[in-house]
């Protein structure tokens, strides 16, 4: 049963091989088209398209290896150019033909077709086709192993290979030759045409490279060319970036000098802006200053009139102020513009508020013994002091504005206009104000409070006073004092009692509504109170510029309040200068002392003269007039001397160390007045000479002052008026 | 916040606040030509820390020397210190320094401790 079933798969693959094999679907549509093709040729009587063809087909088959079909076809097509007489024609397909059978391994047959060709190429005399022709038939012979036959087909095939210079073919019959020869076992000749074979070989290859060189020789050269364009290109475009930068450059260098030249500019301009902003502040210090002195000229205006209701006047105080100040606005325009002017203008308002604060000689006959040492940081001063003295109580008080200089003063201002209009209130009406200290401040703070307009507003101004005020009274022992701030100093039996003021101002603040504390103290003869502002004690100087101190200031009372006042002051201005050294003062300064003397002080009389350290020198004649000076003068216990004339008067002068006076006789022997007082001035020129005459003529008096004479008494003469002139030259 | 240093000048006092270490000290003499000029930035600053302050605040002011417009300065910042108190229910407490010597800086500071409702701790120191 198996041998069957192989001998079957045997047959069946033979078959398979021999007929037609599976084609691929798309080779048997292109054979089914060219079928049609010959099919519809051959009816138009078209043989030469028919075999072509039918060529096609056999082409087809060969390619798929169906020998068998494509000799078929070919020889189909062969009969066809047979007809046509197509010698060429028939010689390919002989050839074709003879092809296939070599491919099928048929070699006698295929043999038999090339001879057929090769005739035909013969006939044609094509070298080309002969050759091909002689080249088929020896392989074909080799094959049927007659290499001897092979050997000289193929010599003659390399004949005509050489007539076609065609070292291919040459090549070609060189290697088939050694083939041969190698069969026939001919060494020599074998080894003969191998070597030629390899030969032309390598010269076809070498053909073949020098081929390939000179073509990428070529693709070379194109790309060298193609790169110097580049290249060119290249420096081209560097070429006019270089321009470029150039351009550039250039550009650079002019805005950078038109920077330069801006920034010339703009200094200039701010040069210009400076200087326009000093000359502003100029223009503005100096109408200010005018301002400042319109109001202190109103003020002034005030004080001499005579006393009306305070409201009042106020109010027609602010309405000329305003009026005052919008003319002045117009004037500011025409400002002048030397800052000297500001100084001195300031200088001018320092005069007016010196001429508000009380005089000397005021407070001198109020309280002979005092002291005030006053010392404004700038020219004008924010402390100021202020006294007054009603029905025999004398109120004086040392007070310190928010500030110093020109807003200060201002504020001093305010302070002693109110002060003095509060006390023609109290004054006035006793019978509802009692005079008491701390009911001044309080009437003070609600002037100040309701004229500031205060309100308590943490933005608006906090300005007010701080102050220590006094109200002495002499005749009981009292003193009554009220401090907002600050305090009152009080020396009694050599220890010093510190009285603390309030711990607010005269102005808006939280304790406002709050009374000022009135305190009330026994005071003994020559006890001795300071009122101060805080510029002294925080005076910054020393060796390490640190504060002077309260506690040092009192200290510093304490020692030295012994001294009379005036020794004081000296010593208190010489130690702040010493501490303050070369700091700047940092504050205004205000220190009063008053040493209190209590008995009452009677109007000067006769005896009050004390001239026992004094010399007198009389120049009379007349015995009577000079008895009655003598009896004149003995209460002043001064010394006398006589002289009888002239002459002596002099030599007593010449010879006495100290003479205070002389009371010079005009009517004298020997020398007259006028001579002895010319001598006399001639020795000492400081001496007083009093000149006694009865003439009452204007030529005496004339005279007199000619030669010297400091002064001149009429006789009849009047004890009070004698005395009252003396004293005016003896306590120079 | 960025802190505020500025420079102690022979008119002007120094000042350091610094939110994040903690530290507000004013210190030195104060007398300046232009006390608003020169107080306002500082108050400013006070009323942008006083909306976002710390949970604690200890100022100190170590002044030497001030004049009266810096009293009135000084009171501002104070009124500021005390909002925080007040406003944002923060703790704060004001150390004011004086010299054992000086009766008058401890005087202007038990002053100011009686008029704002912030505690302040007096603290002598030897020298400035």
């Amino acid at each position: 049963m198996n041998k069957i079933i192989r001998t079957l798969i045997i047959l069946l693959i033979f078959i398979q091989s021999g007929f037609a094999q599976n084609l691929d679907s798309e080779v048997i549509d292109e054979i089914e088209k060219y079928k049609s093709e010959v099919e519809k040729y051959k009816e138009n009587k078209n043989s030469i398209q028919q075999a072509n063809f039918l060529n096609k087909i056999a082409y087809v088959f060969w390619e798929n290896e169906l020998f068998d079909e494509a000799i078929n076809y070919f020889s189909k097509s062969l009969e066809i150019n047979q007809l046509n007489k197509n010698k060429n024609g028939i010689k390919s397909l002989y050839f074709n033909i003879g092809l296939i059978y070599s491919d099928k391994e048929d070699y006698q047959l295929a043999l038999s077709s090339f001879d057929n060709g090769l005739r035909i190429a013969q006939q044609l005399k094509q070298t080309q086709g002969i050759y091909t022709g002689l080249i088929n038939k020896a392989g074909a012979l080799k094959n049927l192993n007659q290499s001897a036959e092979a050997i000289s087909v193929l010599k003659n095939a390399l004949q005509y290979a050489q007539e076609l210079n065609n070292l291919k073919h040459i090549r070609t019959c060189y290697g088939m030759l050694a083939e041969n020869y190698e069969i026939e076992n001919d060494s020599e000749n074998t080894l003969k045409y191998f070597e030629l074979f390899a030969s032309v070989d390598k010269h076809i290859k070498l053909e073949q490279i020098k081929e390939i060189e000179k073509r990428s020789k070529q693709e070379v050269h194109t790309a060298q060319t193609d790169k110097i364009k580049t290249e060119q290109e290249l420096s081209k475009k560097s070429d006019q970036l270089v321009e470029t930068q150039q351009t550039l450059k250039e550009t650079e260098e002019i805005s950078k000098q038109q920077e330069l030249e801006l920034n010339l500019k703009e200094l200039a301009i701010r040069e210009k802006e400076a200087q326009l902003e000093n000359e502003k502040l100029i223009r503005y210090g100096v109408s200010a200053i005018f301002v400042f002195i319109l109001l202190f000229s109103m003020l002034i205006y005030r004080q001499y009139k005579a006393k009306k209701r305070v409201n009042e006047k106020l109010a027609e105080q602010n309405q000329k102020i305003n009026i005052q100040k919008e003319e002045i606005e117009k004037q500011r325009d025409l400002a002048n513009t030397q800052k000297t002017a500001i100084t001195d203008s300031i200088r001018y308002a320092k005069r007016i508020q010196s001429a508000l604060l009380p005089p000397e000689s005021y407070i001198k006959r109020n309280l002979p013994d005092h002291f005030i040492l006053y010392k404004p940081r700038d020219i004008v001063s924010g402390d100021f002091y202020w006294m007054m003295n009603k029905d025999d109580k004398i109120i004086i008080t040392a007070a310190d504005c928010t500030g110093h200089g020109v807003p200060g003063a201002f504020m001093s201002m305010l302070g002693i206009a109110f002060l003095n209009e509060i006390l023609t209130k109290i004054i006035e009406n006793k019978h509802v104000y009692s005079l008491q200290a701390n009911e001044i401040l309080n009437q003070l703070r609600t002037y100040i409070i309701e004229s500031l307009h205060q309100t308590g507003d943490p933005d608006e101004s906090k300005d007010g006073i701080d102050m220590a005020i006094c109200i002495i009274d002499p005749e009981n022992h009292k003193l009554q004092y009220a401090g907002a701030h600050n305090p009152l100093y009080l020396i009694q039996n050599n220890e010093l009692k510190i009285i603390k003021g309030d711990r607010m101002p005269v102005g808006i603040h939280k304790k406002a509504d709050v009374s000022f504390t009135n305190h009330e103290i026994d005071i003994n003869e020559n006890d001795l109170i300071y009122m101060f502002s805080d510029g002294y004690y925080d005076q910054i100087g020393g060796p390490k510029g640190r504060k002077f101190m309260s506690r040092n200031f009192q200290q510093l009372m304490l020692d030295i309040h012994k001294e009379s006042l005036p020794e004081q002051k000296k010593i208190l201005d010489k130690k702040f200068e010493d501490w303050k050294g070369k700091e700047i003062q940092l504050d205004d300064i205000l220190v009063i002392g008053v040493k209190l003397e209590l008995t009452k002080k009677t109007q000067q009389k006769d005896d009050s003269y004390d001239w026992s350290n004094k010399v007198i020198l009389i120049a009379e004649d007349t015995e009577m007039n000079y008895i009655f000076l003598v009896e004149a003068l003995k209460p002043t216990k001064v010394k006398i001397l006589r002289a009888k004339d002239g002459e002596e008067a002099v030599s007593i002068f010449k010879e006495t160390e100290k003479i205070d006076l002389i009371l010079m006789d005009i009517n004298m022997p020997k020398l007259d007045g006028f001579e002895t007082t010319k001598e006399i001035k001639k020795i000492n020129p400081n001496v007083p000479i009093i000149a006694q005459t009865a003439l009452n003529i204007e030529d005496a008096r004339e005279k007199a002052t000619e030669v010297g004479c400091d002064d001149y008494i009429l006789k009849p003469i009047r004890l009070k008026y004698l005395l009252t002139k003396l004293d005016t030259f003896l306590n120079n | 916040m960025e802190p505020l240093i500025i420079a102690a000048t022979q008119e002007t006092p120094g000042v350091n606040f610094d939110k994040d270490l903690g530290k507000f000290l004013i210190f030195g003499k104060s007398f300046p030509e232009e006390v608003k000029r020169f107080f306002d930035p500082i108050i400013y600053w006070l009323q942008e820390y006083e909306a976002n302050s710390n949970e604690e605040t200890k100022f100190e002011i170590r002044l030497e020397y001030f004049n009266s417009s810096t009293a009135t300065m000084l009171l501002e910042v104070l009124y500021t210190l005390e909002k925080i108190i007040h406003d944002r229910g923060k703790k704060v407490v004001v150390i004011w320094n004086y010299l054992e010597e000086d009766d008058d800086m401890l005087e202007v500071g038990v002053e100011y401790s009686e008029m704002i409702e912030v505690p302040f701790e007096f603290n002598v120191i030897q020298d400035y």
